[in-house]
């Protein structure tokens, strides 16, 4: 009696493939999966629940003090305005988002032209460097006393500026190399979504009369909107978790205005007077924020998706 | 491949000695100086080398924050180093913590009686010694350019805040763009390296062993008055002129950016090393006080020691080795001493008198060490953001546009509450 398969014979060709193929059974694939999966669990996941059960817990002791930690590090003035120098940095940096959409719409013009692909490289470079060599870079121009700025202010007799203490330019300090970090990549992003714009909308403005103005806010902005909302998001989780560029340019200061959460875990995880733990409780607390806002922002876009579906 | 080839061989040759075939005990040390390096991994060689013991010695380096990291990691594992150094400031935490086994047992009576009285306390606690002490070192001093006192026509070495002020503004209109009368800790070592100058002022620190809050007091208002007058005169740079900060800053009165600056005591043995050429010009003395007292604490002492990890098993050992490193041969304990120029005064009573009877310094320095350390206290125990608080007050009042009478009293209170929550957090104060 022929073999049967969903109630259907199976020919002599089928048996032959059956054979042939017969690792391709889900076991095999578990089977090949397995190494990648024991990594992932050994290094990502086993962690991460450690972490998770220690920032419960004494460190010293291993008794399981509640949320102990997580009130120790929320009662800490220096890290709740850590969260508030990310705001203020992140609305800075979400304002000059505006110079990588205008560059995106000049990269739309030059498409066409090799020129266009050139500018692409070049501008996306420094998203290949890592923010410790960005600051390097910075900091031999922002130095107070060896800075190629300050030495330029000092031969013409001007007193040199501080650019990681005074004023407002220790944010500018940070916010000019990590906009310069994420420039070309927030500007492809953007270039992206440009040309994923059907040009019939534009036609069909174009022959109703809507003027370039009009249809800037009427076609591009709206289209654009899962992309605008994709680049700050990656801005403000970029800044939550940034360590290196205000650890190299500002050490946090003055007065712990640069300071971000990061930084200021790092800065205090080794202090011996401070309960351990507590770095873990406010990674933890950092991690949480970010999957939450990441979490609401997709699903306020998925559901406006549905609704235009 | 070359790369590779020269990494391997610069790790096998990394100065490490051939092995034998006697047990070890492990030693951890942070080298915090190139100078401190070699001599410790000499003396160590030294040891296993001549010392006839029936064990050697393993001495492993971790440079930076890296020390701290490996400790952690040794302890979590269950294979802590027999021996460690750990600072003065962060003995205590160790103990508290239970990461030190006392020394009273392993150590002679005569070794333990040999400490400097003014230092014994620092390593007891409960009455049980955790550490034995090396050596220690002001965290503050003030460093000048006598060459340039004489160009500008200051005549005698500040003792005041008024006097140091008075000489900041006679040098500041000689120097060029770039150039500052006075160096002072900026950013985070102005909470550590303004202890002693909170000391002088005040007779304590912003709280009491009671936990009660002092900064809003006249020393803190003193002292934050002298901040604003330094930064808003321009007598002091706005940022660090050193790479690393005030633990180098000595590098900027070497190289004529600096007239005047405050530094810790591990200065000189930089000066020795790294600029002995201004050896010359260069005078150390006590900071200067608000009212011109030198006979006060005007520093907090820092410097190292060597703690046992609780429950190492060779205890005896541990013992012989810190007896013949630390007390067995003043000769040999005071060579360390020579090395880092007198930077460091040693916590051994006979290696203390064998430098004074037996050496000759070719300058004062080591006597304003001696003097200072002797008068200097130990850090506070209190949680650094009770540091961090003050010094954002004194950070405020050196860049705040307004004028000091206006801005004062806003900022003794933000402090004071920063302080309040602090203790509040700790469970210090309901």
């Amino acid at each position: 009696m022929a073999k049967l398969y969903n109630d259907t014979a199976l020919t002599k060709e089928n048996l032959i493939n059956a054979k042939k193929f017969r690792y391709r059974s889900k076991w095999a694939g578990y089977l090949m999966l397995l190494p990648a999966f024991a990594i992932l669990v050994t290094f990502v996941i086993v962690p991460l629940v450690m972490a998770f059960i220690r920032s419960f817990q004494d460190y010293n002791t291993g008794n399981f003090i509640l949320f102990d930690n997580y009130r120790y590090v929320l009662t800490t003035a220096a890290f709740t305005q850590s969260f508030v120098n990310v705001l203020i940095m992140t609305a800075i940096m979400t304002a000059l988002l505006a110079l990588c959409f205008l560059f995106a719409i000049v990269l739309k013009c030059l498409r066409k032209f090799a020129i266009g692909n050139v500018t692409k490289t070049i501008v996306f470079l420094p998203f290949l460097i890592s923010g410790v060599i960005v600051s390097i870079v910075f900091l031999f121009m922002l130095n107070y006393r060896f800075g190629i700025f300050n030495a330029i202010r000092i031969k013409l007799d001007l007193d040199p500026i501080a650019f990681g203490a005074e004023g407002f330019w220790p944010y500018i300090s940070i916010i000019v190399p990590s906009f310069w970090l994420g420039f070309g990549y927030n500007s492809l992003v953007l270039f992206a979504g440009l040309i994923n714009i059907p040009k019939e909308y534009y036609e069909a403005a174009g022959i109703d009369g809507a003027s370039s103005l009009r249809q800037l806010f009427s076609i591009t902005i709206p289209n654009m909107k899962n992309y605008f909302v994709l680049v700050i998001i990656s801005s403000v989780t970029g800044n939550l978790q940034m360590l290196d560029i205000p650890l190299m340019m500002t050490q946090g200061g003055p007065q712990g205005t640069t300071t971000t959460p990061a930084l200021y875990l790092f800065n205090t995880f080794r202090d011996p007077n401070r309960p351990a733990n507590v770095t873990l409780a406010g990674a933890i607390l950092i991690m949480i924020l970010i999957a939450a806002i990441n979490s609401v922002v997709f699903r306020v876009m998925k559901a406006e998706k549905s609704k235009d579906d | 491949m070359i790369l590779g080839l020269s990494t391997f061989i610069g790790l096998v040759g990394c100065g490490n000695e051939p092995k034998d075939n006697r047990p070890s005990i492990t030693i951890y040390s942070p080298p915090y100086s190139q100078e401190n390096l070699e001599f410790t991994d000499n003396i160590v060689k030294e040891f296993n080398k001549s010392a006839g013991t029936e064990f050697r010695v393993d001495i492993k380096f971790f440079t930076g924050d890296l020390y701290n990291d490996a400790l952690k990691v040794a302890r979590e594992n269950g294979n802590p180093p027999d021996i460690y150094m750990v600072s003065y400031g962060n003995l205590a935490a160790d103990v508290r913590n239970g990461y030190t086994e006392p020394l009273d047992t392993v150590l002679s009576s005569d070794m333990i009686a040999d400490i400097a009285s003014n230092v014994k306390p620092l390593v007891t606690f409960d009455g049980k010694m955790h550490a034995y002490p090396w050596h220690t070192e002001p965290s503050t001093l003030f460093f000048y350019r006598k060459d340039m006192f004489d160009k500008f026509g200051v005549t005698s070495v500040p003792k005041t805040w008024d006097e140091l002020l008075a000489a900041a503004a006679k040098i500041k209109p000689n120097l060029r763009k770039g150039q500052y009368a006075l160096g002072l800790p900026i950013g985070l070592p102005l909470g550590w390296a303004t202890w002693g100058m909170q000391y002088s002022a005040t007779g304590g620190l912003a709280v009491d062993e009671d936990y009660n809050i002092l900064v809003d007091s006249e020393g803190y208002r003193d002292l934050s008055k002298f901040f604003y007058d330094v930064y808003h005169n321009g007598y002091a740079p706005a940022q660090d002129t050193s790479t690393d900060g005030y633990v180098n800053i000595i590098n900027s009165l070497c190289e004529d950016v600096l007239t005047m600056t405050l530094a810790g005591s591990w200065s000189i043995s930089d000066i020795v090393s790294k600029y002995p050429h201004m050896k010359d010009k260069i005078g150390v003395a006590a900071i200067p006080t608000m009212d011109g007292n030198q006979n006060v604490t005007t520093a907090t002492i820092g410097g190292w020691t060597f703690a046992m990890s609780k429950g190492t098993e060779k205890q005896a050992w541990v013992g012989e080795f810190l007896n013949w490193l630390l007390y067995k041969d003043q000769v040999r304990g005071a060579k360390y001493y020579e090395v880092v120029g007198y930077s460091k005064i040693p916590a051994s009573k006979k290696i203390a008198d064998y430098i004074s009877t037996s050496v000759e310094m070719s300058h004062d320095w080591y006597d304003t060490v001696l003097q200072v350390a002797n008068l200097a206290k130990p850090e506070p125990q209190f949680s650094w953001d009770i540091t961090a608080a003050v010094m954002s007050l004194f950070e405020t009042m050196m860049t705040t546009d307004k004028t000091y009478d206006r801005a004062i009293d806003a900022e003794i209170e933000k402090c004071v509450k920063l302080i309040d929550t602090v203790l509040i957090r700790d469970g210090l104060k309901k």
